[in-house]
C-alpha cells in the first residue's frame, strides 16, 4: 500500500536543492505579496492561490516528468500495478507537497502581512486537491513530449480556468463538485496516457 | 509460452514488419540483429513497453497486461532511482511484488553486489547499476526473462558471471535476450533481418 508515494518522498528528501528552491519560492513569495498588501488587504487571498497554482506547476516536474527524464517510468509501468493506482498516489504525493508548501506560505503571510488565511483552510484543502490532480495529470501527458516545459504551465493554467470563478468567489459547494467531475475525468483516463 | 503474431512496428520507417516469434519452451533464447534492426523495439513489445502498430503478443496463453507478474525485464537504460541506495530501490520493487526472491539474492550475491546495497545508485559505475538492474528484474521470480544486450558495458568476469546466470535460469524459465553480436552461448538464435525475424 502507498510504495509509489513512500518512494516518492524518500526520493524528494535526497533532493536537498529542490527543496531549499520551493522554501525560497514560499518565502519570496510571501514577503512579496505581504508588500503588495500595504496598497490593499483584498489582493492577498487571491495571490496566495496564484502561488497555489505556481506550485502546481513545479511539483508537476517531481511528478511523472521526472520519472520520464530518469527512465524510471519504464520500471513502474513494468510492475503488475494498474495504472489508476500510479496516478492515484503520484497525484496524493503532489498534493501532500502542494499542501506542505501552502501552509508555509500561509504561515509566512500571517507573520509578515498580519492576515491570518487560515479561515479559509477548507477551500485551500479542495483547491489543492484540484490542482494536485491537475498537475500530475499534466505531468503524465506531456511527460514524452520534448516541449513540456512549455505545456505544463500552459495545460496547468487552462485546467485551472473552471474553477477560478468558485475559487474567488469562496464557493465551496461549486468547487467540490467541479473539483470531483475533473478530477474523476482525470484519473478515468490516465490509464490511457500511462499504458502508451 | 511467449508468441508474437505478425507485429509490425512504425518509428519514421518501418522496423519491424510482420514478426511472428513462438517460444514454446524454456531455455536461452538470442535475438542478433545489427545496431538499428529493432531487436530493442521487439523486446519492449513482448514486455509491454512499447505497443505494435499491429499484431499481438501473448505471454504463457495471456494479454501482457494480465502477465507482468511473471515477467523479469533487464532493459538497457538503468531504471533505478539515482537518489536512492541498492538495496532501498530493491526493497521498494519487492514490496510492490510482493516478494523478495530466492534467486535473485542469489544472483546478487554472485554478482558481489551484496557490498554495494548501501551505495546510492547514482555513485554506481554503469557495470554496477548494470548488475543492480539485473538482480531487480529478478525480484519477482519471474517464469519469462528478457534481456536487452544484457553484456554491454560489463567488464569480462562480469560477462562470465553473467553468462553463466543466464544459463542457470533458463533450466526452468524461459530466458530471451537480444545481442548485436552472434553469441558464444548454447541457445537457439532468432536472426531479426530488415524487420523480419529468422530461426
Amino acid at each position: 500500500m502507498f510504495e509509489v508515494l513512500i518512494k516518492d518522498f524518500r526520493v524528494e528528501v535526497r533532493r536537498r536543492f529542490e527543496i531549499l528552491a520551493s522554501l525560497s519560492f514560499v518565502l519570496i513569495s510571501s514577503l512579496l505579496i505581504a508588500q503588495a498588501s500595504l496598497i490593499s488587504k483584498d489582493i492577498i487571498l487571491p495571490a496566495f492561490f496564484i502561488v497555489i497554482i505556481f506550485l502546481a506547476v513545479f511539483t508537476s516536474t517531481t511528478s511523472f516528468v521526472r520519472e520520464m527524464d530518469s527512465k524510471t517510468i519504464y520500471g513502474l509501468k513494468l510492475l503488475p500495478i494498474h495504472p489508476y493506482k500510479i496516478f492515484l498516489e503520484k497525484s496524493l504525493f503532489t498534493f501532500l507537497l502542494i499542501l506542505f508548501q501552502g501552509f508555509l506560505e500561509m504561515f509566512f503571510l500571517a507573520v509578515f502581512s498580519s492576515v491570518s488565511l487560515f479561515e479559509h483552510i477548507p477551500i485551500f484543502l479542495i483547491f489543492s486537491f484540484y490542482i494536485a490532480t491537475v498537475s500530475s495529470f499534466s505531468s503524465a501527458l506531456v511527460m514524452y513530449s520534448e516541449g513540456r516545459g512549455f505545456l505544463i504551465p500552459m495545460l496547468i493554467f487552462v485546467f485551472t480556468y473552471p474553477v477560478l470563478a468558485p475559487l474567488l468567489r469562496l464557493d465551496t459547494f461549486t468547487l467540490i463538485l467541479e473539483t470531483l467531475s475533473v478530477s474523476l475525468a482525470m484519473v478515468s483516463l490516465s490509464p490511457y496516457i500511462l499504458e502508451d | 509460452m511467449i508468441e508474437l503474431f505478425d507485429v509490425w512496428k512504425r518509428f519514421r520507417d518501418w522496423v519491424l514488419k510482420g514478426v511472428n516469434l513462438r517460444i514454446e519452451r524454456n531455455g536461452l533464447f538470442a535475438i542478433v540483429g545489427d545496431n538499428g534492426s529493432g531487436k530493442t523495439t521487439l523486446l519492449r513489445i513482448m514486455c509491454g513497453l512499447e505497443k505494435p502498430n499491429k499484431g499481438f503478443v501473448k505471454i504463457l496463453g495471456r494479454d501482457l497486461r494480465d502477465c507482468k507478474r511473471f515477467l523479469g525485464v533487464l532493459l538497457h537504460e538503468n531504471i533505478l532511482y539515482d537518489e536512492l541506495t541498492v538495496e532501498e530501490n530493491l526493497n521498494f520493487y519487492a514490496k510492490v511484488y510482493g516478494c523478495y526472491s530466492e534467486i535473485s539474492k542469489d544472483v546478487s550475491r554472485r554478482l558481489g553486489l551484496d557490498g554495494y546495497m548501501d551505495f546510492k545508485v547514482k555513485d554506481l559505475s554503469f557495470g554496477w547499476k548494470k548488475r543492480a538492474n539485473l538482480v531487480r528484474a529478478l525480484l519477482n521470480d519471474p517464469k519469462i526473462i528478457l534481456f536487452d544486450e544484457p553484456f554491454s558495458g560489463l567488464d569480462e568476469s562480469a560477462r562470465e558471471d553473467v553468462r553463466e546466470i543466464m544459463f542457470d535460469l533458463s533450466r526452468d524459465r524461459v530466458v530471451v535476450f537480444t545481442t548485436p553480436i552472434e553469441p558464444d552461448l548454447d541457445c537457439e538464435i532468432f536472426r531479426l533481418e530488415n524487420g523480419v525475424v529468422y530461426v
